[in-house]
């Protein structure tokens, strides 16, 4: 530990590690320094000059924001000098940004209206014309879209970088740029592309100006009238903290919460545009029953004497319960809790894409390290995971981690990418992974050298050099057909390399509801269950489970067999389609409780406003349920849910509620599986293995598609198949073909032909309402088998 | 004076190699390399006192020796060939007509620094010059002078030119290596120095043309040699760009220290069309205006630094009696305002906001409060950039209001120029 630095600031005297930057050694002694291009995140620009401090024995005042601290410096951040020279810098900004204060997005949450008034000039002396950027002529306002999602008013741009900056550092892209130089010079995007990337969102937030504006926010609503409350991200596992701003009941916006231990401060677009959901149009806000074979609007009270009247009438082993993984801990245990003491014999299962089952438990899921420890491994071996579009803040970790050298392996059917940064990709032939894992695993005894595949030759040296590595699996692996085979490889491998090892599952609170819903069937045995007469009256707590199993016409004809359909949602879906009695729901970020996230972190939602009356939390309407079964077990809040949560559940014990917010649930390591079968091979006229791979705006249920703003975000469904294959068969990019599969789906696609994927597999990308992927599923677990033709 | 020029020897066809050997051409890569150390050569170099060539006039031996050791990294030498400061074209009769000279200064202190890949950066401008170089390498090459193990010395050396795209800024020394390395031409934050983390994050050096070439001369004749030319603190010859209203404009190469007034009148043959001296920017147009009363000093870094100015590239722009100096200001104003890289505030706009005053004052269209204006914004550009170019916005326009200030005012209150009597403004 090198000695620390001794240095006085406004005479006042600290110490600090070397290295550290003026502008941090002062903000330690409370001292703010005033920036634009600063942030403690990124990599420091000094670009805006206006951070510039006197320092005794410099002939020219200094940037605190780029130079380091030196032994015994003298810092003087308010002197004469300084004052005049910060006046003179927010003059020269001003002398060419428009006076568009009264219709500028920005206006009362800008730093460089908040800077003015501070430190700068009261009036202008410039008396000159301000160069005007305009695109277009024909246009009334100069703004201009640089995407779907954002726009982009040059004029008032100030050159600090801070988009640029996240651009690439962050998102790993080279999209935002300045074009031209001197006073000419604005931030764009070069001409023919557009600027979409998951983290787009976040150069809207953290630009000083009201330069980059979000489509979904350019002028409805003034910031100042907008009320903030803590919720956290509900279609994303990784749980970026986010503040929700309402107003009148609605959500306007989500903006940061910087939590440094999860998503320091950068929420991924679909965290951030997730927000609109709440407001769609379509969303129920009265309970509705069916009179007469239609679904019509009932009161409320109508609609709890249905649900008791059904509870009097069915059978107790004839109830089903399925629990969406976007609900709260508490609202998932005061179901799971309910069904559990007044239905002995039902079946409880969580709507979820994977099948993980009962020998790998929930707390062998998720992260075997909090984030922050992650970003420190040297070597990240990512198994069968697209970790950027499953996990966008994971991967900043990842990214963070690259650029401090470590090195990233991907394996699977196809190549994987983080943005622009390098990474090595190792192509393994789907349905045989495991071979390629286990000839990895042989590579630790350093013997074989000068491999063919150079890749593996690479990650043959960086494996003899790397001290902390980790591995990490996802969808393709935890979906594969062969399971528990490759589950078992990555074990092997992970043991041999002494790494650790984390399973990513993909879906909001899937570690919580797993941990308090307490299933006790997986959801295809309870699918079953309905086929085979045993479930008659099923109640789904929200979500949209037709969208979801992997397999849509057997759910959709199972839902249909049922005696009584209870829903619990907040939208009429394919799931709804038979419902009997529907009961409107609150979305997360208007309700209170806690997630889990992929570290096992308890996470607080809040509340931010009162919903109508009739739209209920799960906890309230069990509760209302439950006083006219005379059930004495009642809950009022989820604080009181939870302290039944920490007696009764292991994994929470000793937590309470508001006090344990950040406490990360204990690890408890990898077990083997059982399971070890092989894939069958392709039948003769469906030569090809269908996989199927989402876009990073496509999860949570798949009511992301309620949002307007994500839609406009996500990419073009398309079916990718190798180049190779491509040519020998006469296919090329852009034409459209028919996809016809084993299981007697067919769907028509527009095909790339791309080197990036294994020459035995389709790969469909994307989603859309008529060719939802699970469409073409055949289960959990199951090989699709597939082949295309011309159209 | 008995001075010969060395640095501009006037030998026919001196950019031939064969010609360039037999006066002596490549004898000084031949005793560096076979007679002395690279600590040697760079010893004999700090003690002739060589100053930098480009403006800064910082000691060249210093510098090399600033460069971190021990780091694993290979070390780089960047050769300054982006000369775009107005008033000057020294570097340019070097490459063009005298390129060996270039080529051995750059071997011998890419052996003093152990160096052995250096880049010249050459302006976008100089087609003819970049070809001289080329040429010249290629003949070095063949007479192994590069390539690997020169004259079986072990040591190995390869030059790679690169060509600018038209920015003044590149000349800057980070800007050059970020230009370089194939970005931007954006200046970086200092620290950390090129000498510790420059090209490609490895120790690097810069150095100017015309500083390069002297180095054969010292290697060859010793600093002792060197250090009896010039003053006491800038020693040796400088070539002194001579342009504007003067009867011989060009080179002249001079020991250090000649006086103003003989250069002028002497070697330049006095102002043209008998008119009378008004003012001289002495080191290029980014030092302070010298008034013609003030044209006996020496042309030395200390003493034109006493004057109030400074020698800077020693590019002496000579100004008569019939020039306007609102419009000079404004022309000048002008170059910086377009050569302003944009990455700064103060500069950025400050530039923009100097060259629009001006020209409103140029055209007519003045107000009283204008020299204040401008005075005070240079006040808020210098020193608060993260490069010079925004200080060196400054002195024309603020040492030609303070010495010409009566001439602004007319030009403002009348609305037409003093000197031109309303001819030159449209």
């Amino acid at each position: 530990m090198a000695d620390l630095i001794k240095l006085t600031i406004d005479g006042r005297e600290i110490e600090v590690e070397p290295g550290t930057l003026i502008l941090e050694a002062a903000k330690k002694l409370g001292i703010e320094i005033p920036t634009f291009c600063y942030d403690n995140r990124l990599k420091s620009v000094g670009a805006c000059r206006m951070c510039l401090v006197e320092v005794e024995k410099s002939p020219k005042l200094v940037a605190s924001c780029a130079t380091p601290v030196g032994p015994g410096m003298v810092v003087k951040t308010n002197s004469e000098k300084v004052i005049v020279a910060r006046r003179g810098v927010l003059e020269f900004l001003l002398i060419n940004h428009p006076l568009d204060c009264p219709t500028c997005d920005k206006g009362g949450e800008c730093p460089l209206q908040n800077l003015t008034i501070k430190y700068g000039p009261a009036i202008s002396r410039y008396g000159e014309d301000k160069i005007r950027f305009q695109d277009d002529l024909n246009m009334k306002f100069d703004d201009i879209r640089l995407g779907p999602e954002i726009w982009m008013n040059k004029n008032r741009c100030i050159i600090c970088y801070k988009c640029i900056r996240i651009a690439r550092d962050l998102a790993g892209g080279t999209d935002l740029g300045i074009f031209q130089r001197n006073a000419m010079a604005k931030v764009d995007i070069p001409s023919e592309l557009m600027y979409i990337n998951e983290f787009s969102g976040n150069t809207v937030e953290y630009c000083p100006v009201g330069a980059l504006m979000s489509d979904s926010f350019r002028y409805k609503i003034r910031n100042w009238l907008l009320k903030s409350e803590s919720s956290v991200s509900w279609v994303c596992p990784d749980g970026a903290n986010i503040t929700v701003q309402h107003n009148q009941g609605k959500i306007w916006r989500h903006y940061s919460r910087q939590n440094d231990n999860v998503e320091m401060g950068f929420l991924s677009d679909k965290d951030r545009y997730s927000f609109d959901i709440t407001s769609h149009p379509d969303r129920i806000l009265q309970p509705l029953g069916k009179n007469s074979g239609l679904l019509e609007k009932i009161t409320y009270d109508d609609a709890i004497a249905r649900m008791v009247h059904r509870i009097r009438e069915e059978k107790p082993e004839n109830w089903g319960l399925l629990l969406d993984t976007t609900l709260t801990n508490e609202e998932a245990y005061c179901a799971s809790e309910y069904f559990g003491r007044n239905f002995p014999g039902s079946a409880i299962g969580i709507i979820s894409e994977l099948d993980i089952g009962n020998d790998i438990p929930a707390s062998s899921l998720g992260l075997a390290v909090p984030m922050t420890e992650l970003e420190k491994s040297d070597l990240f071996i990512v198994i069968g995971c697209d970790i950027a579009a499953e996990h966008p803040i994971l991967s900043l970790r990842l990214k963070k981690a690259l650029k401090n050298g470590s090195s990233v392996y991907f394996i699977d059917s196809r190549k994987m990418y983080l943005g622009r940064f390098e990474v090595n990709n190792i192509i393994a032939e789907y349905g045989k992974e495991d071979l390629t894992l286990n000839k990895i695993a042989d590579l630790k005894n350093g013997r074989v050298n000068n491999l063919p595949d150079t890749t593996i030759n690479k990650l043959n040296t960086d494996l003899g050099k790397a001290k902390n590595i980790h591995i990490l699996g996802g969808y393709d692996l935890l979906s594969s057909p062969i399971r528990g085979r490759y589950y078992n490889a990555v074990r092997k491998l992970t043991e041999s390399l002494n790494a650790k090892l984390s399973l990513l599952t993909t879906e909001t609170n899937y570690l919580g509801i797993r941990t308090v819903g307490q299933p006790n069937v997986s959801f295809v045995k309870l699918i079953e269950k309905i086929e085979n007469g045993e479930i008659k009256t099923l109640f789904i707590a929200g979500g949209d489970p037709v969208n979801v199993f992997p397999d849509r016409e057997r759910i959709t004809k199972a839902l249909a067999k049922l005696d009584y359909l209870i829903y619990w949602g907040a939208f009429r879906n394919a799931s709804t389609e038979h419902a009997a009695l529907i009961y409107p729901s609150l979305l997360p970020t208007e309700n209170a409780g806690s997630y889990l996230n992929i570290e096992r972190r308890l996470q607080l939602l809040k509340k931010p406003y009162q919903h109508v009356r009739l739209v209920t939390s799960l906890i309230k309407l069990l509760t209302d349920i439950k006083i006219e079964t005379d059930d004495d077990l009642l809950y009022y809040s989820p604080e009181e849910v939870f302290e039944n949560i920490s007696l009764n559940i292991s994994e929470f014990k000793g937590l309470k509620y508001n006090v344990s917010e950040g406490a990360i649930l204990p690890y408890s390591g990898i077990s083997k599986l059982s399971n070890d079968s092989i894939m069958e091979t392709a039948p003769a006229q469906y030569p090809f293995a269908l996989t199927f791979g989402r876009s990073v705006y496509y999860g949570a249920s798949g009511i992301t598609e309620k949002s307007s703003t994500l839609k406009k975000l996500i990419p073009p469904q398309k079916l990718v198949i190798h180049s190779n294959v491509a040519g020998h068969a006469g296919y090329e990019t852009g034409q459209r073909i028919l996809l016809e599969t084993a299981n007697g789906e067919k769907g028509q696609f527009e095909l790339v032909a791309s080197s990036d994927i294994e020459p035995g597999i389709l790969f469909l990308f994307g989603y859309s309402q008529d060719n939802p992927p699970n469409k073409f599923m055949a289960g959990y677990n199951t090989p699709v088998y597939a082949k295309i033709s011309k159209v | 004076m008995n001075f010969e020029p060395f640095l501009l020897a006037p030998i026919k066809d001196h950019d031939k190699i064969d010609v360039y050997q037999k006066h002596g051409g490549y004898t000084a890569l031949r005793k560096a390399l076979k007679e002395m150390s690279p600590e040697q050569v760079v010893t004999e170099v700090v003690n002739s006192g060589l100053r930098g060539r480009g403006g800064a006039g910082f000691p060249t031996g210093r510098k090399w020796q600033f460069l971190a050791k021990g780091t694993g990294k290979p070390i780089y030498l960047c050769v300054n060939a982006d000369e775009s400061e107005p008033g000057t074209f020294k570097d340019r009769e070097l490459m063009l007509l005298h390129p060996h000279s270039v080529i051995e200064g750059t071997i011998i202190t890419s052996y003093a620094i152990g160096c052995h890949h250096a880049f010249i950066y050459i302006r976008g401008e100089f087609a003819q010059e970049t070809r001289q170089l080329e040429r010249a390498i290629s003949e070095a090459n063949e007479k192994g002078y590069l390539g690997e193990n020169i004259l079986g010395s072990g040591f190995d050396l390869k030059i790679t030119i690169y060509r600018g795209g038209g920015a003044y800024i590149c000349g800057e020394e980070t800007a050059l290596m970020t230009s370089l390395e194939g970005g931007k031409g954006y200046p970086r934050v200092k620290p950390p120095f090129p000498a510790v983390a420059g090209l490609y994050g490895s120790p690097t050096i810069i150095n100017n043309v015309e500083t390069l070439s002297n180095v054969p001369h010292i290697v060859n004749k010793g600093a002792e040699w060197f250090k009896s030319i010039g003053t006491a603190k800038s020693t040796g010859s400088k070539i002194f760009c001579v342009s504007g209203h003067v009867n011989k404009p060009g080179n002249y190469e001079l020991p250090m220290g000649v006086s103003l007034r003989e250069l002028l009148y002497e070697h330049a043959g006095g102002i043209r069309n008998d008119a009378n001296l008004k003012a001289v920017i002495p080191g290029g147009s980014s030092v302070p205006i010298l008034p013609a009363d003030k044209i006996d000093v020496n042309m030395d870094f200390e003493s034109l630094a006493e004057a109030g100015s400074m020698l800077g590239s020693a590019g002496v722009i000579v100004l008569d009696d019939n020039t306007c100096i609102v419009h000079a200001a404004m022309v000048i104003s002008r170059f910086y305002r377009h050569e302003s890289c944009g990455q700064c505030t103060p500069c950025r706009q400050g530039t923009t906001w100097m060259y629009r005053v001006l020209e409103r004052i140029e055209h007519g269209k003045g107000k009283p409060e204008d020299l204040d204006l401008l005075l005070d914004i240079c006040d808020n550009i210098e020193g608060n950039t993260i490069c010079p170019l925004g200080d060196a916005a400054v002195p024309s326009v603020r040492t030609s209001i303070k010495q010409f200030r009566d001439e602004y005012e007319y030009h403002i209150k009348n609305k037409k120029c003093l000197v031109t009597l309303g001819k030159r403004f449209e």
